[in-house]
């Protein structure tokens, strides 16, 4: 009859025997396959890696950043230059300048800074808003009648 | 008390080697447990063949899992689990009681060829006797002599209280001894 302690120690320590040529085989399996998940871990790795610096803020807005910059270059590249004024004569616009400045002067001359004011008042007028069309006899008309006053 | 602080200190070491990737370590792993982990998952299998293959399954998971694992308590108490829970997966443990004659059977008559485990006289009678027992029961009485398991790790695993865990335990030893010493009992909880 044997105790419960010695049921213990028999079912603990019962002896078994393991054959050496499979043992080894079962090794090698094992062996492969640590192997296998090594190399399966470092193409991990790797994607993970540049995945992970993708993911970084900073990263991904140089990368916005250059990409947007790269897009307006190109875009300039291949667009035709634009006129600095479109439909404006560079003469006739220091023309007007001068014009001005001298009869603004000439208006200090005659009467003072009422006059100034005067002519200010009538540069307004002119420059009221026009119809969206206007023709070349309008514009003539318009003239003499500032001319006149 | 030293020696257990230095197996558990060499597993650490081990377990960290492999995780890098170290053939050496897993050789060590291997030989160092592979007999413990064949006799619990013959007990609990009563079936050769499922016990080479659950062994070999453990030790494939635990290779593919080792840059997540973390080592808490005992490497051989995971390992033992892990066996534990691809014998129960695998279906082909036999939960209804086999007879005494058929579990011997199981583990000495029907030896395959390619078979690589042998077991001893003494092995055979207790396998016998364990097949007897409720799955629970022998899963409790198994994992805490031969995985070395504490009660509250093998009431997790079964997710039952402690309390239950311990009785199983009593109760499956008293009739593992009364089947070896020839008696019979009947306490199927």
């Amino acid at each position: 009859m044997r105790s419960l302690r010695e049921i213990e120690k028999s079912v603990a320590k019962a002896s078994l025997r393991s054959d050496g040529a499979a043992n080894q085989k079962v090794l090698n399996d094992l062996l492969t396959e640590l192997d296998q998940a090594k190399q399966d871990s470092l193409s991990g790795h790797r994607l993970s890696g540049s995945r992970s610096i993708v993911r970084r803020p900073l990263v991904r807005l140089a990368l916005a950043a250059a990409i947007l910059i790269t897009t307006a270059i190109v875009i300039d590249h291949h667009l035709p230059p634009e006129p600095t004024h479109p439909g404006a004569d560079p003469r006739a616009v220091a023309r007007v300048e001068t014009v001005n400045a001298i009869g603004l002067n000439l208006a200090y001359r005659r009467g003072g800074l009422e006059a100034v004011e005067q002519q200010y008042m009538k540069t307004f007028k002119n420059s009221k808003p026009r119809p969206p069309r206007l023709s070349v006899d309008d514009l003539l008309t318009e003239l003499t009648e500032n001319g006149d006053s | 008390m030293l020696e257990r602080c230095g197996a558990v200190l060499e597993d650490k070491f081990l377990v960290w080697r492999m995780k890098r990737g170290n053939r050496e370590a897993l050789c060590r792993i291997y030989e160092k447990y592979r007999d413990d982990l064949l006799r619990l998952a013959i007990s609990l299998s009563s079936d050769a063949a499922t016990a080479e293959d659950a062994v070999q399954d453990a030790f494939t998971t635990f290779i593919r899992g080792r840059e997540r694992f973390e080592l808490t308590g005992s490497l051989k108490g995971y390992l033992a689990t892990c066996v534990a829970n691809r014998i129960r997966n695998a279906g082909r443990d036999r939960r209804s009681h086999a007879s005494l004659d058929e579990a011997r059977q199981i583990v000495s008559e029907s030896q395959r060829p390619d078979q690589w485990v042998i077991c001893s006289e003494e092995l055979q009678r207790i396998v016998a006797a364990l097949a007897r027992l409720p799955y629970e029961q022998r899963e409790v009485v198994t994992l805490r002599l031969q995985g070395g398991l504490k009660f509250r790790e093998i009431a997790e695993l079964q997710q039952v209280p402690t309390k239950t865990a311990l009785s199983r335990y009593r109760c499956g030893l008293q009739k593992v001894r009364s089947l070896l010493n020839g008696e019979v009992t009947r306490c199927d909880r």
